[in-house]
């Protein structure tokens, strides 16, 4: 009786559990289907298309409003004729910027001073045009910075971006200059901003040497 | 027992549905293994292109392209990373083997696409090439570019076509979808292209033009209903996967100026793409009272290895002798299929000066769409002419100025007359993405004409500047 007993409350179990476990099996078999269809709908929304954007330059703010400046560095601000001296011109920042060029004219009298020994500085590519042109009376240095993200440049910032010998050859009063313009508008100092591909405004200086004999 | 009996019942019907539904769960996985995850379709030379070979022992240059299809179930285009290509050809055409019995040297494989040439085999008029490429799959080509160029050398008399065999021809790509292991692309469209070899006696010969309806040489299946059986990737290959070429050829790699070696630029354009400024054909010299400037130019950085997206690039010409100007806008020039010392394609343009009515002592001033102003100003000029005035003397007949080793300076993309930091970072933005555009596509930042923007463009902008400041300083 006993042996019946329990040979009918097996029988009872097992009909219990295996409906059971099926029902699971089957509910696992289709939350398994349905993972294929969610992983494949992820799979087609990961890779976006990033739409290229292309913003016009800004217009140049008053340079009352600029935040970088170029300024002219020398030992000496009075020279003998013959006499040579260096002279540097760095950019100064009072913000955050990233630069994806920085084309610097500077301008001067090519009857007045001999300029040579150009060197630019160590935070900037090899420039992409370097020269002194005493044609022009221009001293030119290109920098398009190759990286994506540009020349990262931070608030108090001050950076070297060019030097040179300059000699005096006549007596007087004579400057140099950041240039804006001029060989019909081509020698325009600029500085492009990598994150809106526009211009970024700047303020400068004038260095005036004196020579005497 | 009436309660057994419903109990037997429920757990037959339960283990017959968790059967069924394993059943389901297997035959999904199946019909997913099987599938292509996009279409493709190859084709031989451009559409419509027919090459003409004057002489025998002339070779043709003939570009194979792949175009991919959109993936199923995204906005994106296939990407290929692989391809398996069987080109047969008639007993016109041979490929000469090197000295140690391969004709690698004359599959020249798209480098931006591909990096690797797996295996060439040459077998009954039948070329099978296998191309590889191990970049990234957002580096991988998508659309229609360019797979590999094959130089044939004619060696009869003749004409026949050069088709894809189907049943030996595999692509497969980098599938998108991530939950899936599908790789091959099925194969659409195979175009074919027809040629015809001349019996010689130079380029006064009549090129015959092939009908269509010729039967090619090597019959293949183009029906795209057809699919292939098989879909898995090869497993072996029988070359070293070096990417080195091959130092010696015996073979020109320049193409000459017929007409027949041009295939390298594609001359269509996709209707999708408008994108070329409007241009109008170029005039052609018709003799008369107008005085005609006929000249070949070149553009910087347009070299015949990758210039698939220089189509119909127009120019505007200003022609001066002093306070006379005239200008004309959207010169169409042609593709010549020669070089200049620097390897740039030469293009030649023709125009009639209506409304100039000087012919001595002129100077041209040309410009292209994404290039500076550059002054020509006499017969064969190589560089900056460095003065006021012109030599050009205009003629009413077919003189030709040679311009083309005096480039036009590539850079200039918002055409405001300068290359300058501005014109750079515009090309920079879109270089770091790597956009590109399907071959005979446009893309103002696309300087050397790859039809991808990337390094090389930014590179030659500031060759570019570099040489404008030499001149300027």
């Amino acid at each position: 009786m006993n042996g019946e007993n329990k040979m009918q409350k097996k029988q009872e179990w097992l009909k219990f559990v295996i409906p059971v476990v099926a029902v699971l099996i089957i509910a696992e078999s289709v939350l398994v289907v349905s993972g294929l269809d969610k992983k494949k709908t992820v799979a087609n929304v990961v890779p976006e298309k990033k739409a290229i954007v292309s913003e016009e330059s800004d217009a140049l703010l008053p340079e009352e409003d600029a935040l970088l400046h170029f300024v002219f560095e020398t030992d000496k601000d009075t020279l003998l004729v013959g006499e040579e001296n260096k002279v540097g011109v760095s950019l100064v920042t009072e913000t955050d910027v990233s630069l994806d060029s920085l084309e610097l004219y500077v301008e001067y009298d090519p009857d007045v001073f001999d300029v040579s020994d150009l060197d630019y500085g160590d935070s900037l590519p090899k420039p992409a045009f370097m020269k002194a042109s005493e044609d022009k009376g221009l001293v030119v240095a290109n920098f398009m910075i190759s990286e994506a993200n540009g020349l990262p440049l931070a608030d108090g910032d001050v950076m070297k971006v060019l030097d040179f010998v300059v000699t005096g050859k006549q007596t007087g009063e004579y400057k140099f200059s950041i240039s804006t313009g001029g060989v019909s508008e081509g020698s325009v100092t600029m500085l492009v901003e990598n994150a809106s591909q526009g211009l970024v405004p700047f303020s400068s200086d004038e260095l005036v040497i004196r020579i005497t004999e | 027992m009436k309660k057994n009996t419903k109990s037997l019942l429920f757990i037959i019907l339960a283990i017959v549905a968790l059967i069924g539904a394993l059943a389901l769960v297997r035959q999904s996985q199946e019909t997913r293994r099987s599938a292509y995850f996009a279409g493709t379709s190859l084709r031989v030379g451009s559409p419509g292109q027919t090459f003409l070979v004057n002489n025998i022992g002339e070779d043709v240059l003939v570009p194979v392209f792949i175009e991919t299809e959109q993936v199923v179930g995204t906005d994106e285009m296939a990407k290929v990373d692989f391809a398996k290509i069987t080109l047969c050809y008639g007993d016109h055409l041979n490929l000469v083997e090197d000295a140690d019995g391969y004709v690698d040297y004359l599959v020249d494989f798209n480098h931006d696409a591909f990096d690797v040439l797996l295996f060439t085999k040459v077998e009954n008029n039948c070329l099978t090439f296998t191309v590889k490429s191990e970049k990234s799959a957002d580096r991988l080509k998508s659309g229609m570019f360019r797979v590999a160029t094959v130089t044939f050398n004619t060696i009869a008399q003749g004409s026949g076509s050069i088709n894809i065999d189907r049943d030996k021809t595999q692509v497969s790509g980098s599938n998108p979808n991530l939950g899936s292991n599908d790789m091959a692309l099925s194969l659409g469209d195979l175009v074919g292209v027809d040629y015809s070899v001349g019996g010689g006696g130079g380029p006064t010969n009549t090129p015959v033009v092939i009908n269509p309806t010729n039967t090619p040489a090597v019959p293949v299946d183009v029906s795209p209903t057809l699919r292939p059986t098989s879909t898995s990737r090869p497993t072996s290959t029988q070359r070293p996967t070096s990417t080195l070429r091959p130092t010696s050829t015996s073979r020109p790699t320049v193409p000459t100026s017929k007409p027949t070696d041009k295939p390298v630029v594609p001359t269509s354009k996709p209707t999708d793409k408008p994108v070329v400024p409007t241009s109008k054909p170029t005039d052609k010299p018709i003799g008369g009272d107008t005085p005609i400037l006929n000249f070949r130019i070149a553009f910087a950085g347009v070299k015949t290895n990758h210039a698939y997206c220089v189509v119909a690039w127009p120019v505007g010409v200003i022609v001066m002798k002093g306070e006379t100007k005239k200008s004309y806008a959207d010169v169409i020039v042609e593709n010549t299929g020669e070089v200049n010392s620097k390897g740039e394609i030469i293009f030649v343009g023709s125009l009639e000066l209506t409304g100039f009515y000087e012919t001595e002592g002129v100077a041209a001033f040309i410009k292209g769409p994404k290039h500076l102003q550059m002054k020509y100003a006499m017969e064969n000029q190589a560089g900056s002419y460095g003065k006021a005035g012109g030599e050009l003397n205009l003629t009413y007949s077919s003189k030709i100025y040679n311009f083309s080793e005096y480039s036009l300076l590539a850079g200039d993309v918002n055409r405001d007359g300068w290359i300058n930091g501005l014109d750079f970072s515009q090309v920079k933005v879109v270089a770091v993405k790597y956009i590109e555009v399907e071959v005979g596509g446009y893309i103002t930042e696309d300087l050397d004409g790859s039809c991808q923007v990337n390094t090389a463009d930014t590179t030659l902008l500031v060759k570019s500047l570099d040489e404008r400041q030499e001149e300027l300083y």
